[in-house]
């Protein structure tokens, strides 16, 4: 796996993630999800260490909120209800109905399967892709410099401003403002003296980084420019993306006509 | 010989500043010069640089008048890329000129704009961190080095293009004395080997004086003296005028302060008492190990070591914003996790080393005043020490000139940062390097407020690496090195003691 | 200044760089804003979208490239805080539009973006901004519960406040400020902040006016109560940067 092209690695991402939404039939997303896994097995994505285990966990209680929308705030009529109320009616005009049917349970569940499919995606993408590797195999494949050096100067900025958001809370510490045992109001202000410190930061560091970058004569077009880790993709690169973008375009004809993408496969071999 | 860099009748006004902070400015420099600049804070030494390179007006909006040529080319009329490749500038804060994630990199980045094939950038890559002493370092992120690393790192992106100018603005004012000596000896094998120009822009008068040839001093945007260096040093008159310091011998230093350490601290109550204090971070470096330190009452306390020996861990320790993972910290005799945040904040004051991380409000007053909202003091008491603070620390007049604390210049920022601290009359003020980037004047107009608290009875604890305020104003050393305590003794003693001087990486001014 | 001459400079890498520094900085103020008030009554949105403070400042001080700033760093909140994923691509076009409706009304409008400059009243014309604000969440409601008369209600009260507000502060920048910079980011980006999640199946539309009214409510008060005060604080000193943007790119 990682031997495969960055570029490569960010199409498979993007493109599955595309077709989990559009595939109509679940279980077809209930393979991709399988598929998901074996992409976390073989890039050993460690998803039982501590950090990553806090992003599952708050991913998966972002994922329950899909639920309490579909639950709370739909209509879905279905083949069973499971559960029907109301809760407010206001001059007879408008009301806050519940009704929880087998539908409502299929719609949610349908989308928070796709969800979870293109988490791990996304997990897999962090893990199997580094900013460095993804920045020098998008200008392999002439993306222009300008943007990959804002990519960059991205991750730069956001791994900077991480650690000068930790010193200007410390600082706030030592003038006596309590983070952790706070009201959430307190907290919102707090956060925002922290706010307006950083975006002043975020100016001067601004001058000065651009300033760097000009002092080096480093041009934002240039025809001759070397690159210097040059990636090339191999046939095995452009195969895979021939794969995906073939997968797709199935995916959108299996969407138009309700297909499943599993059972036309197996219809294939009968 | 033509100059290869001339300023002629040259102004230059920043679009949003109301006067010139540039005035007719004329300077030829040849080929081969090693120039010092020098000059008061805001006086227009790094415009001047800018000048040079094209950034100013390329890239920066203002007003002009007169020219600056630069290898015949007229600045205004050159391409910014064309004179990027020929002339170098490295700026002061390491931090903010390392633009990629690794060094291998950040060097690459500059050659591949030189239309370079591979094997000739590899081979430059390796030359100039070689160059540096920084070899093995090419996976390096910024975040694994140091502020002198950065630094080298910074002058080996540049070196490896092969400059003919090279400019330095205030390279070394974030480095301890190991590092700038480094950066010194760096860039006099650098000039001899390549003949190259190089322009230095530095409050380090000794520096100055021991490598370059030639000596300009800017001040209010006017060129006020343009000599040899030899003229320079004989010149205390002018060092002064303009609020330059004349390097002295530290014991000369010494003799000038009062603040000697008379008798020892008999029958006293340690107000601070670190007791086998070990840390390590997460990323598993030990930055303390088994320290044991006492600070009493009154003390005036230099805390100096390298960069990297545990200083300012272990400061942290003293205000609770690091937890001991072995060993103790008591304060007042009791244990410091005993101690909420507010009342450590009551007692022991931190200012930063730059001042931007601890100003969070729009105006004076309510910077001053948000840690006493903060710990909810009587409105009274607020205004109460309000006034106590602004008329010590002298502020009533830029409360009065400038809304916003955003318009202060950095020496005021600092004592701004220092009065915010200050009103929340803590016994112990903890300074992390006072003195970084600041001239002669404002320094010691800022030692002098630190001085006079001392003399009120504040316990003072400065992070420092400067020379000067080792020995003009300690009273005591702590040496740290390697997360250890080496030892703990008067500064009398210390500036007489070269060994302890090595390990702590002190240079005399 | 007779003598000397004006020099004036295209787009440079500062541009760039801001675009990417900011995006850095929006996007990890996000993440730890929904990290403080993770209320969710819609998939991944705070409640308290406290980011959002950040968007129409950057725009109206970096012009187009805030926007791409305020996208971008949606893109990657919505790639670590919320379950959309991909979808984030399509989602983020909220904030870049949040941004993009005050910037385009303040460069049409030829108007200075420093509406802290000459500020009068300020106590009073927070207070009249406060109960605008809030005639404008029971507007919401009005339109979501299609009670005409309660709606028009509202109009009147918003269009004398507004009247009130320029009476006490007679300034263009505060007035286009309020309209475009409060309300038009703050419906522009609600309207599509919950269509895009709903048309991709995170939600029913019979939710959608719920989820609407939820996102245009949260984005009004913190656009009122934190962007207000930081234009107010903060642009005079960001004019003084050289960073700043005047046109549209430049």
């Amino acid at each position: 796996m990682t031997r495969l092209h960055p570029v490569t690695k960010l199409a498979l991402v993007f493109i599955l993630s595309i077709i989990s939404l559009i595939l109509p039939n679940i279980l077809d997303v209930i393979y991709l999800l399988l598929f998901d896994f074996i992409l976390i097995i073989l890039t050993k994505v460690p998803i039982f260490s501590k950090g990553f285990r806090k992003v599952i966990i708050g991913f998966l209680l972002a994922n329950v909120s899909i639920f309490i929308a579909w639950f709370f705030f739909s209509q879905e009529e279905g083949n069973i209800t499971f559960f029907e109320t109301t809760i407010v009616l206001i001059r007879n005009k408008w009301e806050w109905h519940i009704l929880i049917s087998d539908q409502t349970v299929y719609k949610a569940a349908s989308i928070s399967l796709r969800a979870i499919t293109m988490f791990f995606l996304m997990l897999f993408m962090f893990v199997a892709i580094s900013d460095r590797d993804l920045i020098h195999g998008l200008r392999s494949v002439k993306v222009p410099f300008a943007i990959c050096l804002i990519i960059s100067m991205t991750f730069r900025g956001l791994s900077m401003f991480q650690q000068e958001y930790f010193i200007i809370k410390e600082a706030m510490m030592t003038r006596g403002v309590e983070f952790d045992k706070t009201s959430i109001p307190k907290k919102i202000k707090n956060f925002i003296s922290i706010f307006i410190a950083l975006i002043i930061l975020m100016f001067k560091r601004t001058e000065e980084m651009s300033a760097s970058i000009e002092a080096r004569g480093i041009p934002m077009r240039s025809k001759n420019r070397t690159v210097y880790h040059y990636y090339p993709m191999k046939k095995k690169d452009f195969f895979i993306i021939f794969l995906l973008l073939a997968f797709l375009v199935y995916s959108i004809y299996l969407n138009i006509v309700k297909g499943s993408f599993l059972f036309s496969i197996i219809g294939l071999f009968l | 010989m033509a100059p290869i860099i001339k300023f002629k009748d040259f102004s230059w006004k920043y679009k949003t500043s109301k006067d010139l902070v540039l005035k007719s400015i004329n300077i030829n420099i040849n080929q081969g010069e090693f120039v010092g600049i020098m000059g008061p804070t805001g006086a227009g030494k790094s415009t001047l640089c800018s000048c040079i390179n094209g950034l100013i007006p390329l890239r920066t909006r203002g007003w002009i008048r007169g020219s600056v040529n630069v290898f015949g080319m007229n600045t205004r009329e050159a391409k910014m890329h064309e004179l990027g490749k020929r002339i170098g500038l490295i700026f002061q804060d390491p931090e903010s000129q390392f633009i990629m994630m690794t060094v291998e990199d950040e060097i690459a980045i500059g050659l591949e704009t030189l239309s370079l094939n591979r094997n000739e950038i590899e081979e430059r890559i390796e030359w100039s961190l070689k160059l540096v002493g920084l070899k093995g370092y090419e996976e390096k992120s910024p975040d694994e080095l140091s502020g002198g690393q950065k630094q080298r790192v910074a002058i080996a992106s540049i070196m490896a293009m092969r400059p003919e100018i090279l400019i330095l603005d205030e390279p070394t004012s974030d480095l301890d004395p190991q590092g700038k000596r480094e950066i010194f000896k760096l860039l006099e094998s650098i000039r001899k080997k390549f003949d190259l120009t190089i322009i230095l822009v530095s409050h380090d008068t000794k520096k100055i004086m021991q490598f370059c040839n030639r000596v300009i001093i800017i001040d209010n945007g006017e060129i006020k003296f343009d000599d040899e260096t030899s003229q320079l040093s004989s010149n205390i008159d002018l060092l002064n005028e303009f609020g330059i310091y004349y390097p002295i011998s530290s014991l000369k230093y010494q003799e000038s302060s009062d603040l000697k350490l008379e008798k020892g601290h008999i029958e006293q109550k340690p107000l601070i008492k670190a007791s086998n204090l070990s840390y390590t971070y997460p990323n598993q470096t030990q930055a303390l190990k088994n320290v044991n330190l006492e600070i009493y009452p009154n003390d005036f306390i230099a805390i100096i070591g390298k960069n990297g020996s545990g200083k300012t861990t272990l400061i942290k320790h003293f205000n609770g914003l690091l937890k001991p993972q072995q060993g103790e910290v008591l304060l007042k005799e009791e244990t410091i996790t005993q101690y909420n945040i507010s009342q450590i904040a009551q007692t022991i004051g931190y200012c930063y080393q730059n001042p931007d991380h601890q100003l969070f409000k729009n105006t004076i007053r309510e910077e001053i005043e948000y840690g006493l909202r903060n710990l909810k003091f009587h409105e009274h008491e607020i205004e109460r020490r309000y006034n106590q603070i602004i008329e010590l620390l002298d502020l009533k007049k830029f409360e009065e000139v400038y809304e916003s604390t955003f318009y202060l210049s950095k020496g005021i920022r600092q004592r701004l940062a220092l009065a915010s601290v200050l009103v929340l009359e803590p016994d112990v003020l903890i300074i992390d390097e006072p003195t970084t980037g600041q001239d002669f004047r404002m320094i010691e107009e800022f030692m002098k407020i630190l001085k006079d608290l001392h003399e009120r009875g504040h316990t003072i604890i400065i992070v420092t690496h400067d020379p000067r305020v080792i020995a003009k104003y300690s009273k005591e050393i702590v040496i740290l090195d390697d997360g250890k305590l080496i030892q703990k003794l008067p500064t009398s003693e210390f500036l007489k003691n070269k060994e302890l001087q090595d390990i702590a990486a002190y240079i005399s001014p | 200044m007779s003598e000397m001459e004006e020099v004036k400079v295209g787009v440079t890498w500062q541009h760039l760089v801001a675009t990417a520094l900011a995006t850095g900085a929006a996007a990890l103020l996000a993440i730890y804003a929904v990290i403080i008030a993770p209320v969710a009554p819609f998939p991944g949105v705070s409640g308290l979208y406290l980011a959002a403070a950040i968007y129409v400042p950057l725009s109206l001080w970096l012009g187009l490239w805030g926007c791409i700033a305020g996208y971008f760093s949606c893109v990657i909140l919505g790639f670590v805080s919320t379950p959309f994923g991909a979808v984030s691509l399509i989602w983020s076009l909220a904030d870049f539009v949040e941004g993009l409706i005050p910037l385009v009304a303040f460069r049409l409008m030829k108007a200075d973006v420093d509406i802290g400059k000459d500020l009068q009243r300020k106590k009073e014309l927070y207070i009249l901004l406060a109960v605008l604000v809030v005639n404008l969440i029971i507007a919401s409601f009005a339109t979501a519960l299609n009670i005409p008369i309660l709606w028009l209600i509202n109009l009147i009260i918003a269009i004398i406040l507004i009247i009130g507000m320029y009476i006490l502060n007679p300034s263009k920048s505060w007035l286009l400020y309020v309209i475009f910079g409060i309300f038009g980011a703050a419906i522009g980006s609600a309207l599509i902040g919950i269509a895009v999640p709903i048309a991709f199946g995170f939600g029913s539309w019979d939710a959608f006016w719920v989820g609407v009214i939820g996102w245009f409510a949260g984005d009004l008060i913190v656009l009122s109560a934190i962007a207000t005060p930081m234009m107010v604080y903060l642009t005079g000193r960001i004019k003084q940067t050289s960073v700043y943007v005047e046109n549209w790119f430049s």
